[in-house]
């Protein structure tokens, strides 16, 4: 580097250390608040750290993160995670071991285990969602480093679950394992301290808005669906609480100093803004850039350019009326023939996928910036590619698990604004903080810690799927070591109380999640189907006995070009065909079948009498 | 907006960051990391160097048109009487059949070895006839292994037949 340059440098961050109000950051704020006098003497300590990071090659991966923004991505992932496994993966646990054949990803596991079980896989996949629910609610090191463990060796012991974004968890897994961890008291920056009633609900209808959002474009539950709304009328109701999250937590925040609220004069001094070195979070950032960055690569070929693939992909409705819409000629388009469309859509996709990779390393940071507003919104404008991916790969209905929802939380968690991260977490933290407040201490924490895990132990011990009882075990056993640890004492003796009630929650969410969806009934009904095929009526019979004992809603209201919905009661089937022309009500479960091989079986036996 | 408020607000200078790690833990941390993003850019790169295109694990190749071949599987053995079919369904499970269909080697090897290891079986084959997005045909993928001394035929790499 020239010695002009570096002089250019060095005047820089001497202008930033005295103006820059955002450098003037304590690594204690509360003690900084507390006595000012300490904090002005620090002050030239502070203009010298500012000075370092100005200087600082490796800023960019150790300058910072806001706290709220990686409390949200660890949170949310780690939530989305749990459910994953018990809604989407334990329904496929009982083809392992099936004809003792296995294959698993890597040559050591063939060695180490060379036949997965269902009550292997399953009970894995129980704890490990349990783990995931815990550490989402209370996040604890060793806990990340075995849910990173148990996670990657469920999916790496077989090739039957070839999901590529499950490497994907597993990479960020891993990178969660380095995340700054701290309560969520402590978590709580200055400015987010005293926030305003109007933010704090702009905050929950940020996070309601978004996702309302995502859920309506993914077939999610989402609660204004649940109260009726359809159409236009929905899609105004979600747009405008999200909007109202939007500007609340922008505009008022936006207003000046840090407990700025409607009517009140803005404060001189401006918002002190807490930031915590994460490395671990650039990384996580870093490793979704290359993963677009590969994935457009390998659009590169000319089967994909040439639209053939993405036609093959593009099946459903959403891109038929696009194609037809399209043939008819868009505003700033010519009309297109099939074959022109879809070579434009293909070779749009590659620019949308470089253009995620780009994003993904210029939001990762934005929080050690302030930046102006026409910045702000370039951020969030990047994540416009990313998002829009994910919600057209949804809109493609491919079979590709969970995969876009893991991206639509990280893409939101990445490129939203500080602001509106921040007041979301405000607001939807309260409870936990409450809790960490008044949570008890010592021998009081340890009892619950174990009468938490002790009763997640037992609801997942009755679930009725394979390695449930072992899986309980682990977990009752994981309240014992907590209870060691709060035992032992010390500042640390909260924790095991936390992780009580986050074993307590994670057992009732994981027993609703298993018992009343499809979960069980899928499951027996697959393992019933591959006995069938490989003529076993007996063990067949006895899964499909299973499944239609756990059936949940049965009778299902049929159309044409109508997605089947489903009911628990026969009754509520008929009112909803009702309301659709030409729709009948069936009832959807494996009685037939169950049927069928009740007669092979008693045809066998006797004949074999 | 004047002046006083664009001042106040916004700035372009980075902040300092709490918890910076420093001296070993900084060092171990760079370490890690860059360790890390090694190996997240060496493991895709791995596939464009190997012959397998279809061997597309942790190589970020979703929704490739490789991935979307569609090919039709048989497997024969010959237990002393010429190659009979194995009925696949009855042997395997499905998802085990879908990976033969889509030429994923190890499983495919796997297969093959597993097969040999019944009685009186004298060689197994592989064969899988596959079609790409374009409707356009590939040749053959054919998989044998001889089970008596245990050499294993690969198919070559991956040609068009019809353009």
């Amino acid at each position: 580097m020239s010695k002009k340059r570096k002089n250019r440098k060095s005047k820089a961050s001497k202008k930033s250390s005295a103006s820059n109000p955002v450098s003037s950051v304590s690594s204690s704020p509360d003690k900084a608040r507390k006595t000012p006098s300490a904090a002005s003497k620090n002050g030239s300590s502070k203009r010298e750290a500012a000075k370092r990071t100005a200087r600082d090659p490796l800023a960019p991966l150790f300058g910072g993160v806001a706290p709220s923004r990686l409390n949200v991505m660890l949170r949310l992932t780690l939530l989305l995670l749990a459910f994953d496994c018990w809604i989407d993966l334990v329904p496929h646990g009982g083809r392992y071991g099936v004809g003792d054949f296995n294959v698993a990803h890597f040559g050591i596991l063939d060695v180490l285990l060379p036949l997965p079980t269902p009550t292997l896989y399953v009970g894995s996949l129980l704890f490990t969602g349990v783990l995931a629910f815990a550490m989402a609610l209370t996040p604890w090191r060793p806990g990340l480093i075995a849910l990173f463990a148990t996670y990657t060796l469920g999916w790496a012991a077989s090739m039957l679950d070839s999901y590529q974004h499950h490497y994907l968890v597993s990479l960020v897994l891993f990178s969660f394992m380095f995340f700054p961890l701290e309560s969520s008291r402590s978590q709580r920056s200055a400015e987010t301290k005293n926030v305003p009633w109007a933010v704090r609900l702009g905050g929950l209808c940020f996070a309601w808005g978004s996702y309302e959002l995502i859920g309506s474009s993914t077939g999610l539950w989402t609660p204004l669906g649940a109260l009726g709304m359809s159409g236009s009328f929905r899609a105004g109701a979600q747009g405008a609480v999200f909007l109202f999250g939007v500007v609340s937590t922008t505009m008022l925040r936006e207003n000046g100093g840090e407990t700025d609220a409607p009517g009140k004069t803005p404060a001189k001094t401006p918002a002190k803004i807490r930031l915590v070195s994460a490395w671990a979070y650039v990384s996580v950032c870093v490793t979704c850039a290359i993963v677009y960055f590969y994935t457009a690569i390998n659009k590169l070929s000319p089967d994909w350019r040439d639209g053939h693939a993405l036609r093959r992909l593009g099946r459903s409705d959403a891109f038929r009326q696009l194609q037809e819409s399209a043939a008819e000629g868009w505003a700033f388009l010519p009309p297109m023939d099939p074959d022109a469309f879809w070579s434009l859509l293909a070779k749009g996709a590659i620019a949308v996928q470089l253009a995620s990779a780009a994003g993904f390393l210029l939001a990762s940071q934005q929080d050690r910036f302030r930046l102006r507003d026409v910045s702000k919104v370039g951020i969030v404008a990047l994540g416009l590619p990313p998002l829009s991916f994910h919600l057209g790969t949804e809109a493609m209905g491919l079979e590709i698990g969970w995969f876009s929802y893991y991206m639509l939380v990280i893409v939101v968690v990445v490129f939203a604004p500080r602001a509106m991260i921040d007041a979301s977490v405000e607001v939807l933290g309260a409870p936990a903080r409450w809790f960490e407040r008044v949570a008890p201490k010592e021998n009081v924490a340890g009892g619950l810690a174990l009468a938490g895990s002790v009763v997640c132990a037992l609801l997942i011990a009755g679930v009725d799927l394979p390695g449930d009882v072992a899986a309980g075990a682990l977990l009752a056993l994981v309240g014992g070591v907590a209870l060691w640890a709060a035992l032992k004492g010390g500042d640390r003796a909260k924790s095991p109380a936390l992780l009580g009630v986050a074993m307590l929650l994670a057992g009732v969410f994981a027993f609703v999640s298993l018992t009343e969806t499809a979960v069980r009934y899928d499951y027996y009904r697959f393992v019933g189907g591959d006995h069938r095929r490989r003529g076993e009526p007996e063990a067949a019979l006895a899964a499909y006995v299973l499944a239609n004992r756990y059936v949940v809603t049965p009778w299902c209201v049929v159309a044409e070009g109508v997605e089947p919905t489903c009911f628990r009661s026969e009754e509520d089937a008929q009112a909803a065909a009702l309301a659709i022309e030409g729709a009948t009500v069936r009832r959807s479960d494996r009685q037939e079948k169950e049927d069928e091989m009740r007669r092979l079986v008693e045809a066998q036996r006797g004949g074999g009498s | 907006m004047g002046r006083q408020c664009s001042d106040a607000r916004v700035s372009s200078e980075p902040a300092i960051a709490e918890g910076q790690p420093q001296g070993r833990a900084r060092t171990l941390a760079k370490r890690v990391f860059f360790a890390f993003l090694a190996f997240q850019v060496l493991v895709p790169m791995t596939y464009y160097l190997r012959d397998d295109a279809y061997d597309e694990r942790f190589a970020w190749r979703m929704f490739s048109a490789i991935r979307l071949h569609q090919c039709v599987t048989t497997a024969t053995e010959d237990s002393g009487e010429g190659f009979e079919t194995i009925p696949l369904a009855r042997v395997i499970h499905n998802a085990w059949i879908r990976h033969l269909s889509r030429n994923r080697r190890d499983v495919v090897e796997s297969f093959l070895e597993r097969r040999c290891d019944e009685e009186s079986v004298r060689a197994v084959r592989v064969i899988n006839e596959c079609r790409g997005v374009a409707d356009e045909w590939y040749e053959h993928q054919v998989y044998e292994r001889t089970c008596l001394d245990g050499h294993v035929t690969m198919p070559g790499q991956l040609e068009r037949v019809t353009p």
